[in-house]
């Protein structure tokens, strides 16, 4: 059997349409699954940080699994047990990840940009344990420091960094994800636009030990 | 890019749509993938909701005679253009 993941709010509400699942082993139905408009919604590995929520659940699909670019549909499903692991702590640690990549991006960007100090002051502030001030500070003088410099693309992935950290402690998860993909994708250098989606993947399923993958 | 970057204003159009399922595909993940970063758009989308879940409750009204026939009468006497 083929392991899918599915994220939920908290007391197991489905995202959009709020809709209340039943608790593990309960079968729920639709009459056919039409991506985005009918149909259970669940996540292959790969999917997972596109859809970050609170509660994450291990589902068994049944019928035609559909798939598209960001998830499958199916008709018919059931939660089969919590992922445990995903939780406030863990969400917070795999946040503080994305702005470590963030500040990489930045770092990289400054330096490729001939910013050789503000990038040392990034790296130096992402040193030690999480320190929010300290790198927030450092993003800020990394922004003025690119903008003297005319240095467009490290002053906006600086700024991206001050917004991840900003983020943090009031946003959803999946928007500091979401900045760390934005920094990724506006670096001046080509990259691979779905890459930083893909490490995000895999540091959720390494650290959440997912079964089956 | 698997989900594009999209303002507020732009998925607030997309809104009435998500929920008549008439959105493409991309349109719809775009939609949804917003929804999860952006808790005012998530609220407007809840109220949307309830909205919506409301209204077969609401019941059948039907405007009364006198108010059909001063409307007929209005509109005989402004015309129809630029009034409905």
């Amino acid at each position: 059997m083929t392991a899918y993941w599915k994220f939920l709010r908290s007391g197991r509400v489905s995202p959009f349409a709020r809709y209340p699942w039943p608790g593990p082993g309960h079968w729920v139905e639709v009459p056919a699954a039409v991506p985005c408009r009918q149909g259970i919604h669940a996540c292959r590995p790969a999917d997972l940080p596109y859809w970050l929520l609170d509660e994450l659940w291990q589902v068994e699909l049944a019928g035609e699994v559909v798939s598209t670019p960001t998830k499958v549909v199916a008709p018919r499903a059931r939660l089969l047990a919590r992922v445990d692991a995903w939780n406030a702590d863990m969400a917070r640690e795999f946040g503080w990840e994305c702005v470590v990549r963030t500040a990489q991006h930045a770092a990289a960007e400054l330096a490729d940009a001939g910013l050789a100090a503000p990038a040392a002051d990034l790296a130096q502030a992402m040193a030690g344990p999480p320190a929010p001030g300290e790198v927030t500070a450092a993003g800020i003088r990394a922004i003025q420091a690119a903008e003297a410099a005319g240095a467009q693309a490290a002053g906006w992935l600086s700024g991206y960094l001050v917004d991840a950290v900003g983020a943090l402690p009031t946003e959803p998860v999946a928007a500091v994800a979401y900045i760390a993909v934005r920094a990724a994708r506006h670096r001046s250098v080509p990259t691979d636009p779905e890459a930083e989606r893909r490490w995000q993947a895999g540091w959720l399923v390494r650290r959440l030990d997912l079964p089956g993958v | 890019m698997k989900v594009a970057d999209v303002s507020c204003q732009t998925v607030g159009g997309l809104l009435s749509r998500w929920y008549d399922g008439t959105l493409a595909e991309v349109e719809a993940d775009v939609y949804e993938q917003h929804m999860l970063v952006c808790p005012p758009c998530q609220r407007q989308n809840d109220k949307l909701r309830v909205a919506l879940a409301a209204i077969p409750a609401v019941a059948d009204v039907r405007p009364g005679a006198e108010l059909v026939t001063e409307l007929l009468r209005y509109a005989r006497e402004h015309g129809s253009a630029g009034v409905w």
